[in-house]
């Protein structure tokens, strides 16, 4: 019995290795002062990380990522709030239907969304890379936000919002007043959800990106293209950073336990 | 006149309950109508375009390409080996990272999902579910570097250096890299579900715990493996840095042919064919899967739980 557990532990442990040693290579690389790889870094240094922040390319990336990130975050979860809304408290036949279609993004492949979104929108003439993007990643996080959101709406008793109503709040009242302080932990992980998803994303913005505005992604993925580059690692090291402090946030706001599987 | 006007100021109140009761319907209209215009339409448009005539780059033909209903691009697909190669292999990563995937996610989940765990491990399965897919080639692209730690370690235990870089197994790899947490992430929850005392029962009428395993516990969770099965095959069709970068150039993948084709190789039409494409074997396989596991299922109706 006792070594059947010590198994099934060596087992979950061979898994995070897996999963975790080469993320922790990446981090050594990043603190290496050599420009090549061979076995552990002799000393520690932070010349690729200098190296990092006097890089055009990835602080542009960064900078877009961050702007294309919040604005469709923005617009993912405030649509989503009320597409969810709707979608749970008129759960008949034809709107059940509607939270498959809120849902479909996600049965695309991204990389198949980002290169429809590209010869649609240049045959509209949109040609603002910008907006192409937020576009692009508003459609990839939508779903995110709506099945967030839907599972949190069912969660809610509508009674308590009819009984707002029928002592005279008006709508608008009910929603700011009862509605949004209730679902203040589930609007967190979906904006979370969305930002993460929107900085994630490579397959959508490699396409709708051009020299204007192109995402950290997209810095990254043309530096991968080309030659081996240690301050790759450093960008690496932060994203895996954002990544950690993301997490950290849905477990303090939302739970872990209940975002698994929603994803 | 006047008993008109009363009437009209008798149905405002009547109005503003027709109004509370379907502004719940109108809130739905952003969002969909958003979709509408930026997903639908986009992707049918690109169902239409696989349809077109490519002319050569020329101006007043985007990506080259000319209103028209002609097969071209299909029979041009089909009828060159090389494509349909390139395709076999596609398909062929796939189910090999799918079962991979499979086999060693289903025991993490399980372990994961039987085991009183601390915040902290699915803490670490967030993490490793939800890093960004280039920080992973990237790492992994170091990992199986001639000078990386892989062939460090070899040399150190005196074998033979491998050079992964540029095949199949490394694509793999990487791609495992990322399927395992997706698949274990989509287990936990179907495996919490099945009741641990059913095992037990099982157990205690004198099972044995590999006999348990393959008629109760497999059986109850076979929707979420199923899951689990269609998700990761298709990340494998259309996962495209992963074999790009790890590949090296020396194995193409169909995502690869596609990305040319809308940056370097300009040809839409072609493309945007090899995108049908693409989504239909992701369909097959899903139309397939599903089919399978209904007949393993069938065939050995055991233990089914409500």
């Amino acid at each position: 019995m006792d070594g059947g557990l010590i198994l099934k532990r060596a087992y979950v442990a061979a898994f995070f290795l897996f999963i975790f040693f080469p993320l922790g290579v990446t981090v050594l690389i990043s603190l290496d002062p050599r420009d090549y790889v061979f076995g552990l870094p002799p000393s520690i240094s932070f010349r690729w990380y200098q190296s990092f922040i006097e890089n055009d390319t990835f602080v542009n990336g960064l900078t877009t990522s961050l702007i294309v990130a919040s604005i469709s975050m923005i617009i993912s979860t405030s649509v989503g709030i009320f597409a969810s809304y709707s979608i749970t408290r008129s759960g008949k036949g034809f709107m059940k239907n509607l939270g498959t279609y809120f849902l479909s993004p996600l049965l695309v492949p991204t990389l198949v969304t980002g290169i429809a979104l590209l010869m649609y929108l240049k045959q509209l003439g949109m040609l603002n890379s910008l907006i192409n993007l937020v576009v692009g990643h508003t459609v990839i996080t939508l779903p995110y936000s709506v099945r967030v959101l839907t599972a949190v709406f069912s969660t809610l008793d509508p009674s308590i919002e009819e009984a707002a109503m029928s002592l005279g709040a008006s709508p608008l009242k009910v929603f700011s007043k009862i509605v949004l302080p209730m679902i203040r932990p589930g609007l967190m992980a979906a904006t979370i959800f969305t930002f993460s998803e929107s900085l994630n994303d490579y397959a959508v913005s490699i396409f709708l990106s051009d020299s204007n505005s192109y995402t950290f992604s997209v810095a990254l993925f043309s530096y991968l293209k080309a030659v081996f580059d240690p301050s790759i690692a450093v960008a690496s090291v932060l994203l895996m950073a954002i990544t950690v402090v993301l997490i950290y946030a849905i477990e303090k706001t939302f739970g872990l336990d209940k975002v698994v599987g929603m994803w | 006149m006047f008993i008109i006007f009363l009437e009209i100021f008798n149905l405002v109140p009547s109005i503003e309950l027709l109004l509370r009761r379907y502004a719940v319907y109108l809130l739905v209209i952003p969002g969909g109508v958003f979709l509408a215009l930026f997903f639908l339409a986009p992707l049918s448009y690109i169902f239409v375009v696989s349809f077109y005539e490519y002319v050569g780059l020329k101006p007043g033909y985007i990506g080259g390409m000319k209103p028209g209903f002609v097969l071209d691009n299909y029979i041009q697909f089909f009828s060159e080996p090389v494509f349909l190669n390139y395709l076999w292999i596609t398909v062929r990563i796939a189910l090999v990272c799918m079962a991979l995937t499979l086999v060693i996610a289903y025991p993490v989940a399980y372990l994961i999902a039987r085991a009183r765990i601390g915040r902290w491990v699915l803490a670490l399965v967030m993490v490793s579910f939800l890093i960004h897919p280039l920080v992973r080639v990237y790492a992994w692209e170091i990992v199986l570097s001639e000078f990386g730690p892989v062939n460090t370690i070899l040399e150190m235990l005196r074998l033979p250096k491998i050079s992964l870089i540029g095949t199949e197994p490394a694509i793999i790899l990487g791609l495992l890299h990322f399927l395992i947490p997706y698949a274990v992430l989509t287990l936990i929850g179907p495996i919490r579900r099945v009741d641990p005392s059913i095992e037990e029962a099982a157990m205690s009428l004198g099972a044995s715990p590999l006999t348990t395993f393959f008629k109760i516990t497999l059986p109850l969770t076979s929707p979420g493996l199923v899951a689990a099965a269609l998700l990761t095959y298709s990340l494998g069709v259309t996962a495209f840095v992963t074999p790009l970068i790890l590949g090296a150039g020396k194995v193409v993948v169909l995502t690869m042919l596609i990305f040319d084709r809308f940056t370097d190789t300009v040809n839409y039409p072609f493309g945007a064919a090899m995108v049908v494409i693409l989504l239909i074997i992701g369909l097959v396989a899903v139309v397939l899967i599903d089919y399978l596991f209904k007949v393993i299922y069938r065939r050995r109706p055991v233990w089914t739980a409500g």
